[in-house]
């Protein structure tokens, strides 16, 4: 067979795999971005404790590898709390996404607080000075310029979370790589199958930057 | 309309208030004058709590601001800012910009908002603006938009910051214009600026601030022309 008869044959299986990469990537990026957001806000909170609880995830899930979180919290805690059999038999894919999203979250946290802080202070005081409370100026003035800042950042931190679903085959979650690797174990076609991989991840993250871009480019347009 | 009692404010250990007292009644044009980093931008901010008080009192028509219980926000709707730096919203358009505080803040329909946004950009000559972003107007359309912004929220008494001094010489002239109107109206002001020609024409009390005291206060014209303070003399000798 040649490389192109061992990839097609391949290649339901791997799409089937790629489905899910792009499944479990949309659903931890957006967990990511709602872990973010909220342990960004703790971070620039006025309560010392609130900013301590910020700091402390951020040391947490930054400093540790990724794939140690994965296998804590799929190996480890399930000993003390029988999450396993709670969630049975959606177990794995939860424990994947939710390791992969604390991770994310994690970076996400550093990114939207750094585009919040960017944003200069007057505006905040002037939203003030018009009787806005502070969750309003936060949600109406200080985000929506912030946002335009942190796209770059979050769709690189995106990009790096496709990548990381990889990292979902060592708890055997059938994505891409896993489907790959099981391919392989069977046909033996190592780099027929690993250089097909390689392309489809490459695509998927091409469409993500292509996305974005897209985006970037209409909110330039709209709102300058 | 403000009453303030024996404030004092520290930041750290410098102190940048040193027990100030003030009335400013319904109406009364005060214009406050002095040195650079005498305290003057810091007086106007405690007046509606975007800066805190260390010590003293602050009311605004009879609510005393600088209690902790106060909601801030409540007292910051009735009491209008412009900062030297304009600090229009960036990403809102000119009409957003004056009608997200009635919007959000007083829960007016959009409607009426509207409306009311375009009598205030005709009062301050942008009428054709409405639809431009801050970055696209000049230094002097900014700051009138940032004028009819506060007016928007029919505030009982203005704060200026230096209103004109971050402008182009050119342009000074169009918003003390505004600012002159809105004196003439009644409106309550206190008003941080050196433009003499305002003060005299509008102002009703002039105050001359240094090193976090009121050093002297009197008419426009007897502060400029018959300053009886050491301090007065020196700074006036250096900006007339
Ligand atoms: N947030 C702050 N933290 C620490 N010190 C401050 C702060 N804001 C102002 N100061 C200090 O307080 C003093 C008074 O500042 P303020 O801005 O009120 O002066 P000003 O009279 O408005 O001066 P200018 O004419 O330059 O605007 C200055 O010494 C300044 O450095
Ligand atoms: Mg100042």
């Amino acid at each position: 067979m040649n490389f192109f008869q061992i990839v097609s044959a391949a290649m339901p299986q791997l799409l089937q795999g790629a489905k899910l990469t792009v499944w479990f990537s949309i659903a931890s990026i957006i967990l990511a971005t709602v872990l973010g957001l909220v342990f960004a806000l703790l971070k620039l909170s006025h309560s010392k404790i609130s900013r301590r609880i910020g700091e402390v995830y951020v040391h947490i899930f930054r400093g540790l590898p990724l794939l140690v979180e994965i296998f804590y919290i799929y190996f480890a805690i399930p000993m003390i709390l029988p999450l396993h059999k709670w969630f049975d038999p959606y177990f794995t894919p939860i424990a994947g996404i939710i390791a992969l999203a604390l991770n994310e979250g994690a970076y996400i946290t550093e990114i939207i607080r750094a585009g919040i802080l960017a944003v200069d202070r007057g505006q905040s005081e002037a939203a003030l000075s018009i009787g806005m409370t502070g969750p309003q100026t936060m949600r109406f003035i200080i985000l929506p310029q912030a946002f335009k800042r942190m796209v770059p950042p979050l769709v690189n931190q995106f990009i790096q979370t496709i990548k990381d679903t990889s990292l979902l085959s060592a708890i055997s979650v059938t994505e891409l790589t896993r489907s790959g690797q099981i391919i392989i174990s069977t046909n033996f076609a190592s780099l027929q199958i690993w250089t097909a991989i390689a392309v489809i991840y490459l695509a998927i993250i091409l469409l993500l930057t292509a996305l974005s871009g897209y985006l970037e480019r209409r909110w330039q347009i709209d709102k300058r | 309309m403000i009453s303030v009692k024996n404030i004092t404010k520290h930041f750290g250990q410098h102190r940048v208030l040193n027990n100030i007292s003030l009335e400013i009644k319904p109406q009364e044009v005060v214009v406050i004058i002095g040195p650079s980093g005498s305290g003057k931008s810091t007086f106007l901010r405690c007046l509606n709590g975007l800066e805190k008080v260390s010590d003293g009192q602050i009311f605004v028509n009879n609510k005393e601001i600088t209690h902790s219980k106060t909601n801030l926000s409540h007292v910051r709707k009735e009491v209008g800012m412009v900062f030297q730096r304009f600090n229009l919203f960036h990403h809102l358009s000119v009409l957003e910009n004056i009608t997200i505080g009635p919007r959000k803040v007083l829960k007016v329909s959009q409607e009426e908002a509207e409306k009311r946004a375009f009598a205030l950009l005709e009062k301050v000559g942008l009428s054709e603006k409405a639809g431009a972003y801050p970055d696209q107007l000049s230094g002097g359309q900014q700051q009138r938009v940032a004028i009819a912004r506060a007016l928007a929220m029919n505030p009982i008494v203005m704060l200026f910051d230096e209103p004109t001094s971050a402008l182009d010489p050119e342009m000074v002239g169009e918003v003390l214009a505004v600012m002159k109107d809105l004196a003439r109206e009644g409106m309550t002001m206190a008003v941080v600026t050196h433009e003499m020609g305002f003060a005299r024409e509008v102002g009703d009390r002039v105050l001359f601030m240094d090193d976090g005291i009121i050093v002297e206060e009197n008419t426009p014209d007897e502060i400029f022309n018959n300053p009886k303070e050491e301090r007065t003399k020196l700074f006036l000798s250096k900006i007339l």
